[in-house]
């Protein structure tokens, strides 16, 4: 699994970053206090175990759709599990009625990398290649066997 | 009228007044969802093959502004004799502060443990094909309140490796009998109160917790449901592991009605495992359901039920975007009876 998981990885990124090992940013505004966070909070985030930032704004998630295959990257390497696993805890905390994080789904990188720039309470990821200078880095994550 | 146009014309009626009071705040938005489920099963006791659908759950979230939430889940279902009917499970208004308080008022599940919680009308999102005995729906034959309508009071309090969670809730208590969810009053001046304490050890992705719930029962002098007035203890435990692809879920209750010649308890507990490997979510299920002491004149007015035990063994199947097939084999030990039971379900939601 681990192996196709890197397969598709390297097939997919090639053609959009020209990097067969893609190292992906996780990213908010520059706007947003957070200088750094590890791997730990970023998982807590995007698990919306905690849904405030320290600001006590509600976080926005912003990703890409389940079948992208960077999507699939990202959560098997942060949450470990699945994008449709992701898909239904949101649902769950949704239907909880305790998701104050909101969600926001977008089809490129470049619409990610918009949204995210312009929101202070907004985090998600691009390809590190990607990293536009509207955006801030707080975690540098390498999608290869955790 | 078109189906945008309906959304449209609730989503309006139901937000506009937050919506004119909060130009500076994101606009209210609606979200709807469906859930139920397709069954067919065997029961060996009595001998039986059958189809099923389950409760069609309308779910209904709206997020208004200045940290509110409104929630409304009605459910269609059957009855044994197949008439549907029309519940209002949950209603709720949600202010939420932080991650260490929100305050929520309504019809809510009752804070019992993880599942009861965390699992609704709905069976797409639970990984079975129904819940645990122990806390089954009050109008399934379930021993517990797992509705309150009341005021509930919660939050986390994070640390780097650890988090402390609460909860507070009070409310009316339990109607004449226990299927009867008080939504319009209580049957006297004491109220249900549930605490419940738990901590997170977050870097073995483990949650411990307790609860504590103790209400009054008044007396019910005449009719079918006559019996006398006791207090109610719950007291509860429960155990959540999630690693990675890994769920394991334990709780343990027991219930202790006293009072006069009443001394009654109930004892019930589940566990559950489950490994999610690609699509495919095999699950084992141990859970046992026990009675003690005098007659319980609330729980069983018609004499000792017998205590009963069951395995479930089964695995869940995503096979599409909000579509899960499960298979579930149980074999349960009822007084000194062994039965079986074998059941396909289709869960989904929309």
């Amino acid at each position: 699994m681990l192996l196709s998981l890197c397969s598709l990885l390297a097939a997919s990124t090639l053609g959009q970053t020209g990097a067969a090992r893609p190292e992906l940013a996780v990213v908010v505004s520059p706007a947003n206090d957070v200088k750094e966070m590890s791997v730990a909070s970023v998982s807590e985030v995007f698990l919306t175990r905690r849904q405030f930032w320290a600001n006590r704004k509600p976080v926005t998630l912003v990703m890409l759709d389940d079948d992208a295959p960077l999507q699939a990257a990202f959560t098997e390497a942060l949450l470990h599990k699945a994008p449709d696993e992701l898909s239904r805890l949101y649902l769950q905390q949704r239907y909880r009625g305790q998701l104050t994080t909101k969600v926001v789904r977008v089809g490129s990188f470049a619409e990610l990398a918009k949204l995210v720039a312009e929101d202070p309470a907004a985090i998600g990821f691009v390809p590190a290649a990607e990293v536009k200078p509207a955006l801030k880095v707080v975690l540098r994550l390498s999608t290869r066997a955790p | 009228m078109p189906a945008f146009l309906s959304r449209g014309v609730f989503a309006l009626l139901v937000l506009g007044g937050a919506a004119a009071s909060a130009q500076s705040e994101p606009s209210p938005s609606l979200h709807l969802g469906v859930f139920t489920d397709v069954s067919a099963g065997y029961h060996s006791a009595p001998d039986a093959l059958g189809f099923a659908i389950g409760a069609v759950d309308l779910f209904v979230t709206g997020d208004l502004t200045h940290g509110f939430q409104a929630l409304a889940e009605t459910t269609f279902e059957a009855d044994a004799a197949g008439t549907m009917g029309l519940d209002v499970e949950r209603a709720q208004l949600r202010w939420t502060y932080s991650d260490a308080l929100s305050i929520t008022a309504g019809r809510v599940h009752q804070s019992l443990g993880t599942y009861n919680t965390a699992f609704h009308h709905g069976k797409y999102l639970m990984t079975a094909v129904d819940r645990p005995r122990v806390i089954a729906f009050e109008d399934d034959g379930g021993p517990l309140p797992m509705h309150l309508v009341g005021l509930s009071i919660a939050g986390e309090l994070h640390g780097e490796s650890l988090a402390l969670g609460y909860v507070v809730e009070g409310g009316n208590g339990r109607g004449p009998v226990p299927d009867s969810v008080l939504n319009s009053g209580d049957l006297d001046l004491s109220k249900s109160i549930n605490a419940q304490l738990y901590v997170l050890v977050k870097p073995i992705d483990l949650r411990l917790g307790a609860n504590l719930l103790h209400d009054f029962l008044a007396p019910v002098a005449s009719g079918d449901s006559a019996r006398p007035g006791f207090e109610e203890w719950i007291l509860g435990g429960h155990l959540l592991w999630q690693h990675r692809s890994t769920r394991v879920t334990a709780e343990v209750y027991w219930l202790r009605h006293l009072g006069g010649p009443v001394a009654a308890t109930t004892f019930g507990a589940f566990a559950e495992a489950e490994v999610r490997t690609g699509a495919l979510t095999p699950y084992l299920r141990l859970e046992t359901l026990r009675s003690s002491g005098t007659a319980d004149p609330f729980l069983a007015p018609d004499g000792p039920r017998p205590d009963q035990s069951i395995v479930s063994v089964g695995v869940r199947a995503d096979v599409a975007s909000a579509v899960a097939l499960k298979l579930q084999g149980d074999v349960s030990l009822v007084g000194s009876t062994w039965r079986g039971a074998v059941i396909a379900q289709a869960a989904f939601s929309f």
